[in-house]
């Protein structure tokens, strides 16, 4: 098919972060059934830490992705980092909500209300509730975050999305079904998309809505991976009330079957414990695996072999939603790859693998050998770690491990890697065998980062030469790690 | 004639080898005898003639048994024996030849002054007999004092020098019919007693013996002069012995082995690969030590042929040879000669050249027919007074009769005997 | 290989030269072993094959830094300094050299080995220059162009 997009609406906290995973994946070249991605960030708070790393992180990659080759076999490129492309609407991460009211009684309009109203309000809502300091999200009140979540249609990137959506384009929610902003934003926002003749705040009907409106959908409903710890502040986040919380809302998704094409649902029984912070700056919650498994969901999503599957439609029309929840083979607190269905492995193990051997050279091995290797000759110079998109690609590899040491410091860890290594070959776990045989000559004489160099002398004459060097760099290491790590099942 | 004289040097080598074995007994002779007629019996053996000069100035050496009857009968019994000849006759020479038989033991025992009494003859008209009587089967051995007599009254130096003009002809005229005729003149020395003729006649009375100067010549085809010499060396002429000897062969241009060897040299050269010999190049003089700035290099020469042909006195007189580069003469080169005494190579004569400029080019060391200084030495210009300067041991006028001969021989240029053909190059 | 090492002769002398040549007194031409040919040919083979070892057989990523290819270079000095020399001084020692050939001692065997040195420096900085190109890790070794 010819270039189409996917839409993800990535709901609060767990939406930045699973977006996050879902960029480390398409960093590290995961196979995507489309060329492009366009994440949108929905969030009543905009010092969210997760969010600003999220955005960070995804800048990142556009600008090492508008220097990637893209794996084209007419021209002989190989490079799968960075292959798919990700776009940002009007240059945002973030859908904000435009709202400037501070409290929530005044968001809601209390003192304009009649009186009959204003007992009305005061029935539904707490005390607290209706005090509340709303640019600090909704601490977990879904009923809360419902009534001002439906303003979103109002927004720029809104009207954006609609202008840029085309026929074939597909859209993807990601949502938690705890605290806040997640739960209660997800079926509104499913409803705000399927409305037909919707229009933006000036009256104008938003673009290509009919499209929109039929467009394949798919979203994963997150369920509790964490507890939050004992409050240190006046918060009303409350980890017991997580579960009743989820309870109200997965009762309020059955009303979403066949509105989806597919729903998937992840959750994990085994939880860490975070720090207790509401929101800002604070709410760095760490990388957890659940958010790498809800971002596979998305590439299974658009996996072309699994269309028939994931959709079943007649005439535009959703006949059944398809449901899927992830699981690994055995209950291990320590995920390796061998506990990965055969599915999982191999969609994961040969991109991160390589990826990660990617960095560590960046990390261990480059700045020293550059001087000496003939594939950096005259190349890849002190100059060069300076490009714009070279410092960016290090800052995502940084990010990169970042994200891989967090997920293993997770109560269910994930640790296919051994990170503390600075070996070449030995940084991965467990009895696969993920080195390719190399040929005997080239077993006896390098060891460890030669055999690295080795490869990346070999593959340097095979890129393409009319390629910039940032271009180029990308492919030769992708040709390299390829070379040198090929798992195959 | 390269063949005949292969086999002198052959027969030369077996003779020496013969005479240097421990293990042959006292009768060595005989077997060496059989070899050499071996060798000769391939070719029509020469007839021998003796002529002994017996004028009145003669009387002097026969008088007792003197050196030169010891010499000349030794001589004649070597020839003899050396199977070289079937016939030898002897004569008495004067004005004519006298015929005296064949035995040469009665012969010398009849040589005696008062044999020798006819009036002094003139030695060119001699010679002219002799020559007359000489051809290629018939050697001639002209046994002589050599004096020339011009007599009371007439002028000296006139005559000499027409004596020599006179013998250059006769001699051109028999190179003419036999250009491959040499002639040896030997010169020993015997105790003279009696009367001595100066050139007007005048006497001196010797009443003691006194040596003095007298000649063998020897005259025939080359190829038995050198068979002659190899079987009879200068070493074996018993009474006194050869003082002086001096060949003179037609032009043979033969071809020796020759070389440049490796040392003695001062500075260095390399060597063209392709005439490693005698071609050589980038030549730099002596760059420190006592030879500094000189430039030496060594030519190495097998002579034995010339050895026996024309004698060691002669190979190693530096005159002898003639030097050119690219066929200009050229004496840039000092030239001194030695023995080779390095076992390991067949030369048996070094010329080292020794020069402080180089010159480059083709060199050309030219062994030719070279009028000997000893003659000149020999050589009274005077004749008058046999006590001045030293007269006593000289010959009066032998130079001229030498020069004629010399003449003859070089009349169309230097009678060149071997050329040795070098290429250097800076 | 003999002008060459002719060209060298001030080190060692043209006499020893003389008796590298194959110089016979006994022929009086060349017709011994040709020592300069023979010790060249071998100087040259070991060069080659050291070069070659060092671009292609061990070709290392490890040991493509200048310092690297110095031993390597030092190693076939070494050999060819010994070769030549070796050959040169066994030859002085057992009297195989002709005696109209003067003025050889140690030194000048040493001469030769010198120039052996000067001889295998040229071939082996030159066959690095030619074949390092087609060297995977060591093409830019040691010189960076």
């Amino acid at each position: 098919m010819a270039s189409n997009k996917l839409y993800i609406f990535g709901i609060g906290g767990t939406g930045s972060r699973v977006l996050k995973s879902l960029t480390m994946l398409l960093a590290s070249g995961v196979e995507c059934g489309v060329d492009t991605i366009v994440p949108i960030v929905i969030d009543r708070d905009m010092s969210n830490h997760d969010l600003t790393r999220t955005k960070t992180l995804i800048e990142n990659y556009i600008a090492v992705n508008n220097i990637a080759p893209k794996e084209d076999s007419q021209k002989g490129y190989k490079n799968r980092f960075f292959n798919t492309q990700i776009e940002l609407l009007n240059n945002e991460l973030c859908l904000q909500l435009k709202d400037n009211t501070q409290k929530f009684n005044e968001f809601i309009g209390k003192d304009t209300m009649s009186s009959e109203n204003k007992a009305l309000v005061d029935i539904l809502f707490s005390k607290e509730t209706l005090e509340l300091d709303m640019t600090e999200g909704f601490q977990g009140n879904p009923n809360i975050g419902s009534v001002v979540l439906n303003q979103f249609d109002d927004s720029d990137i809104f009207k954006a999305f609609a202008n840029d959506f085309k026929d074939g384009d597909r859209i993807f929610i990601i949502s938690s079904i705890f605290g806040g902003t997640g739960a209660s934003g997800f079926p509104l926002l499913r409803k705000v998309l399927q409305t037909p003749n919707q229009k933006d705040a000036d009256g104008q009907p938003l673009a290509n809505w009919g499209l929109v409106n039929k467009a394949p959908i798919g979203a994963i409903s997150v369920l509790p991976y964490f507890n939050v710890g004992a409050a240190t502040d006046n918060s009303l986040v409350n980890s017991d009330t997580f579960i009743d919380k989820s309870k109200a809302a997965l009762s309020y998704y059955k009303t979403e079957d066949k509105k989806l094409d597919t729903l998937y649902y992840i959750a994990d029984t085994n939880t860490t414990t975070y720090e207790h912070h509401k929101g800002g700056d604070e709410q760095k919650n760490n990388a957890h695996f659940v958010e790498l498994a809800a971002a596979m969901s998305i590439l299974d999503f658009v996996n072309p072999q699994l269309q028939q599957k994931n959709i079943h439609r007649k005439d535009d029309k959703i006949e059944s939603t398809t449901y899927k929840e992830f699981g690994i083979s055995a209950n291990v607190s320590e995920i390796g790859f061998a506990n990965l269905e055969d599915e999982s492995q191999k969609m994961l193990i040969n991109p991160l693998s390589r990826f990660l051997l990617f960095r560590n050279y960046m990390q261990f091995v480059f700045e020293k050998e550059r001087k000496y290797q003939p594939y950096a000759h005259r190349r890849f110079n002190e100059d060069f770690r300076k490009k714009n998109s070279i410092k960016k690609l290090e800052s995502l590899q940084s990010s990169f491990f970042t994200w891989l040491r967090e997920m293993e410091n997770q109560n269910r860890r994930f640790s296919p890697f051994n990170l503390s290594t600075n070996n070449a070959f030995d940084f991965v776990k467990g009895d696969i065998s993920l080195i390719t045989k190399p040929k005997w000559s080239d077993n006896i004489r390098y060891k460890n980062w030669a055999r690295v160099d080795n490869e990346l002398n070999r593959q340097i004459s095979k890129t393409d030469k009319a390629l910039g060097n940032e271009s180029r760099f990308l492919e030769l290491f992708y040709r390299a790690t390829e070379s040198l790590i090929n798992f195959k099942s | 004639m390269r063949n005949i004289l292969i086999y002198c040097l052959a027969v030369l080598f077996l003779a020496s080898c013969g005479n240097s074995s421990t293990q042959r007994k006292g009768g060595n002779k005989p077997s060496e005898n059989s070899e050499m007629t071996a060798v000769t019996a391939s070719k029509i053996k020469p007839v021998v003639n003796v002529y002994v000069e017996n004028s009145g100035s003669m009387a002097g050496y026969v008088n007792g048994n003197t050196d030169f009857k010891k010499a000349v009968y030794n001589y004649l019994t070597d020839i003899k024996i050396s199977g070289i000849t079937d016939t030898l006759n002897l004569f008495y020479i004067n004005d004519k030849p006298v015929a005296k038989g064949s035995d040469v033991k009665d012969f010398i025992e009849k040589l005696n002054p008062n044999q020798c009494v006819f009036a002094t003859s003139d030695i060119s008209n001699v010679f002219d007999l002799v020559l007359k009587r000489t051809d290629n089967n018939q050697i001639s051995v002209l046994v002589t004092d050599g004096i020339f007599s011009p007599g009371k009254g007439k002028d000296a130096q006139q005559y000499l020098v027409n004596q020599q003009i006179g013998i250059k002809r006769i001699m051109k005229e028999h190179l003419d019919k036999y250009p491959n005729t040499a002639v040896i003149v030997y010169q020993l020395t015997s105790g003279f007693k009696g009367t001595y003729y100066n050139r007007e006649d005048a006497k001196t009375e010797f009443k003691e013996p006194q040596a003095r100067p007298y000649y063998i010549w020897v005259i025939g085809d080359v190829e038995d002069i050198a068979l002659l010499k190899t079987y009879i060396p200068d070493s074996k002429f018993k009474g006194g012995g050869v003082q002086h000897s001096y060949t003179l062969l037609p032009p043979l241009n033969m071809e020796i082995d020759y070389a440049i060897l490796n040392s003695p040299k001062f500075g260095s050269f390399e060597r063209d690969k392709k005439s490693t010999k005698t071609s050589i190049y980038n030549i730099k003089k002596a760059s420190n030590g006592a030879h500094k700035g000189n430039f030496m290099f060594t030519i190495g020469m097998d002579l034995s042929l010339f050895t026996v042909l024309l004698g060691d006195e002669y190979l190693t007189n530096t005159e002898s040879y003639a030097r050119l580069i690219n066929k200009q003469p050229n004496n840039d080169y000092f030239i001194e000669i030695e023995h080779n005494t390095n076992p390991n190579t067949n030369y048996t004569h070094n010329m080292k050249l020794t020069t402080d400029k180089i010159s480059v080019g083709e060199l050309e060391i030219i062994l030719r027919n070279q009028f000997p200084q000893w003659i000149y030495d020999i050589n009274d210009e005077e004749g008058l007074d046999i006590y001045k300067n030293d007269a006593i041991n000289k010959t009066f006028g032998i130079k001229y009769l030498a020069e004629g001969i010399y003449e003859a021989y070089n009349f169309s240029g230097n009678s060149i005997y071997t050329t040795m053909k070098f290429n250097l190059k800076k | 290989m003999e002008t060459i090492y002719r060209w060298l002769s001030s080190l060692f002398g043209s006499n020893l030269a003389e008796h590298l040549s194959g110089w016979s007194e006994v022929t009086g031409d060349y017709t011994e072993a040709n020592l300069f040919f023979i010790i060249g040919m071998s100087s040259l083979i070991i060069s080659i094959a050291a070069c070659v070892t060092y671009y292609y057989i061990l070709n290392h990523p490890r040991w493509n830094r200048g310092f690297k290819w110095l031993i390597f270079l030092v190693i076939v000095l070494i050999v060819n300094f010994l070769l030549a020399f070796g050959i040169c001084y066994s030859d002085l020692l057992a009297g195989n050299i002709s005696s109209d050939i003067s003025a050889i001692s140690v030194a000048e065997c040493l001469g030769f080995g010198l120039a052996n040195i000067i001889v295998s420096i040229v071939i082996f900085v030159f066959c690095s220059l030619i074949i390092k190109w087609g060297s995977r890790n060591c093409k830019f070794s040691p010189f960076k162009f």
